[in-house]
């Protein structure tokens, strides 16, 4: 089998990593499911996520997650929403408490650029 | 009792709480007595495909957070379970990258040494099934659709698995429950959750075909170990056409599972949210 054909992705018909190592450039460098079974299949052991990583940078960044790395970069939190501990409350958990922005920048300032 | 701090995952502690209300449960009824995170903070696994530099910083506080407390790391997401151990594997490999991550964590008091272990909670379910099976009260008398955590499973370089194309940890579980395990063509397939941010509509038709592909088979549920499959397989699931009739193809947790063969109550189980 090879990753073109063991990817959920190109199985659709779609166009992904896997179609982009088989030298169709486009614009599949996002369209990967990160279930790395063309990693484990790869007979040629070919570095895809080096590969990825290289297309990713290409292609730039979809805009929804660009938003969710914009929010980790300002609250270390994925999510726009962070009222959450109402609901959590009613399930009987507990509070959540985020590492808030002052810590978060301590982590990330400066890392803002590419990969 | 063992101690393990719990990291749900900013997807799962935010949406998917009967996911992490019968995860401790369960954990609890283990032996494992589980702590909380203090001041959560993302895992970083948005920025590890070459995002963002400086990833590893995410996940490296929150390891040196459980370091010092002495306490390993229980996951319930399959992104946040990969990107930890891609950290911890970089952290062992390159002291230069260790210690430029230190220089960061130093700033808010903290410091990594590489001794945090982080497992998901199925290798740890999976670890128990005797004691699972020894308490189960009501053996699951329906057919169960499994649809496992890719990332927990793959890359094998990163989480050092056996079997990483067909990793059974899933159904060793459920038949001890006394479940029927259906195969179904698409059970290897990712549920493609992680493809909702670039292209929606190919995220719902992989969610589409794996669920249909279940229905075909004769499942009644399908039993989910992550957050992400969470999200595409039940969340958006009404977004999808499926070959059930006109109804919801059931999606339940497997901590959620073990809860209902092992007597605890449904609405403890958060069986009655759903």
């Amino acid at each position: 089998m090879k990753c073109v054909e063991c990817c959920v992705v190109t199985e659709m018909g779609g166009h992904s990593i896997a179609s982009e190592l088989n030298e169709i450039i486009g614009d599949g460098a996002w369209n990967c499911a990160n279930c790395w079974r063309c990693i484990e299949i790869c007979p040629r052991e070919v570095d895809i996520f080096g590969f990825m990583m290289k297309r990713r940078k290409e292609e730039g960044i979809p805009e929804l997650i660009r938003k969710g790395i914009d929010g980790i970069f300002r609250k270390g939190f994925w999510f726009g929403d962070i009222q959450f501990n109402e609901v959590r409350e009613s399930f009987g958990l507990p509070a959540v408490r985020l590492l808030g922005r002052k810590k978060v920048a301590l982590l990330m300032a400066g890392e803002e650029g590419g990969s | 009792m063992e101690r393990m701090i719990l990291y749900p995952g900013c997807l799962v502690l935010s949406r998917f709480h009967e996911y992490e209300v019968a995860s401790r449960r369960i954990l609890k009824k283990l032996g494992i007595e589980v702590l909380d995170m203090e001041d959560f903070c993302c895992c970083g696994s948005s920025l590890v495909p070459g995002v963002r530099k400086g990833w590893i910083n995410l996940p490296a506080y929150s390891l040196a957070r459980a370091e010092r407390v002495g306490m390993d790391i229980i996951t319930l997401c399959g992104s946040c379970t990969n990107t930890f151990l891609r950290a911890n594997l970089l952290l062992g490999r390159e002291p230069d990258l260790l210690k430029r991550v230190n220089t960061r964590l130093e700033k808010m008091g903290l410091r990594y040494t590489g001794n945090t272990t982080v497992r998901h909670i199925l290798e740890i379910l999976v670890d128990a099934v005797d004691q699972i099976r020894e308490s189960v009260v009501n053996p699951l008398s329906f057919a169960v659709a499994l649809s496992h955590p890719c990332q927990i499973m793959r890359p094998s370089e990163i989480v050092g698995k056996r079997n990483p194309l067909n990793f059974q940890a899933m159904r060793e579980i459920v038949t001890a429950l006394g479940a029927e395990v259906v195969d179904y063509l698409a059970e290897q397939d990712c549920c493609g959750s992680t493809i909702l941010l670039s292209d929606k509509a190919m995220a719902l038709e992989v969610g589409r075909r794996k669920l249909n592909s279940a229905i075909e088979a004769g499942a009644a549920v399908v039993c989910v170990c992550c957050g992400n499959c969470l999200l595409l397989l039940d969340r958006y699931q009404g977004q999808m056409v499926l070959k059930n009739g006109g109804k919801r193809m059931p999606l339940i947790s497997l901590p959620q599972l073990i809860g209902l063969a092992c007597g605890f109550p449904q609405d403890e189980m958060g069986v009655f949210h759903q």
